[in-house]
């Protein structure tokens, strides 16, 4: 059997030929993976510890988050610019290994479960300002510690970065008036 | 006995045997040991950006270390004893490398500096104003330290292509050949 004409051109490619030829490309490419692969595990980590309530309860939700996500992202996007990397040096090979195919479900979980709590607010960049809307009993470090909030809370209102002028305008509504 | 002798010797002993043997333990224990890396180095990571002021700036440097510090402990309490069952799986092809040595080496830098910033937190507690130069330049020294040992730690499968003539790799198959 053979794999699909694009996986068998990514391996053909330049990038592919390169990194078999070179004798220090794939340590590098390697070391960074893995870099990379523990600083998002470990960054996430800290953020589902918090969210579960186990540890920095005297710190908000989302202080920690932001403070984290962006670590998180960051190396991240260094996970799939050196797992691209493997996988051009190898493609043909990855594409028939059942646990690559696994991982990549695995990701692709992991990005939809991401999407969940991007709609719920929990994404860096939102400013206090936008918070201030939010359900500050639940996660104002002033005011609690988030004992108070109930599982299936949002945890706040109006977070998310204004993406574009009709999102802003609409964060701005929603904020002059909370309750409606 | 050399350190090639003690090896082969190691990767004889049944406990050796009995890991190599198996077709799941070695991808279990890899996939354990990296997974703590995450946990320790994040912890060391977000301690060295508390005293470098670029996370968790509100919160007393006492009470980061405390809450990271017990992570720190038991993940390198983890990574040691997956490590040394990983080492045991096969010590020559560890042994016999220069970035498992230098590893080895660093780890034992890397727990001692931890200990000693930890005991100089504890006594710096209640101190205002920000952290010490001497301070900020370990918090920074430590993070390039435990880099440094992920990296010798990949470096393991690629010793003699990275370091040459400094690979004991090297010299071994020269002398084999």
């Amino acid at each position: 059997m053979n794999a699909p004409g694009f996986v068998e051109q990514i391996e053909n490619s330049g990038v592919g030929e390169w990194l078999r030829s070179s004798v220090l490309a794939m340590p590098w490419v390697n070391a960074i993976h893995v870099l990379c692969v523990t600083l998002v595990f470990g960054t996430i980590l800290v953020v589902d510890l918090r969210l579960l309530g186990l540890f920095d309860r005297a710190r908000a939700v989302t202080r920690v988050s932001d403070e984290m996500l962006r670590i998180t992202w960051a190396a991240f996007i260094g996970a799939v610019v050196t797992g691209a990397l493997f996988f051009a040096a190898n493609a043909t090979t990855y594409w028939f290994n059942l646990a690559f195919r696994f991982k990549m479900l695995a990701i692709l979980a992991a990005g939809v479960n991401m999407l969940v709590f991007r709609r719920r607010g929990l994404e860096p960049g939102c400013t206090d300002a936008a918070r201030g809307a939010g359900r500050r009993r639940a996660v104002d470090p002033a005011v609690g510690d988030g004992a108070g909030a109930r599982p299936g809370d949002r945890l706040h209102q109006g977070l998310r970065s204004p993406r574009s002028r009709g999102h802003r305008l609409r964060l701005q509504l929603r904020r002059a008036a909370p309750q409606w | 006995m050399s350190l090639l002798e003690s090896a082969n010797w190691l990767q004889s002993t049944q406990l050796s045997v009995a890991i190599q043997s198996s077709a799941w333990i070695v991808p279990a224990l890899q996939s354990v040991h990296i997974v703590t890396i995450g946990v320790v180095f994040v912890s060391v990571l977000m301690m060295a950006l508390r005293v470098l002021g670029m996370a968790r700036a509100e919160v007393p440097l006492a009470q980061v270390w405390a809450r990271f510090a017990p992570f720190l402990w038991w993940g390198v309490a983890v990574l040691a004893a997956t490590g040394a069952l990983l080492t045991v799986s096969e010590p020559v092809r560890e042994f016999m490398t220069f970035s498992y040595r230098a590893k080895m080496l660093l780890v034992v830098v890397g727990v001692l500096s931890a200990a000693t910033f930890g005991r100089s937190v504890r006594r710096a507690a209640g101190a205002p104003g920000q952290a010490s130069s001497g301070l900020r330049f370990g918090a920074a020294a430590t993070v390039v330290l435990w880099l440094a040992i992920i990296f010798l730690g990949r470096a393991i499968a690629y010793d003699d292509l990275i370091w040459g003539d400094w690979s004991p790799a090297v010299l071994q198959r020269g002398a084999a050949s």
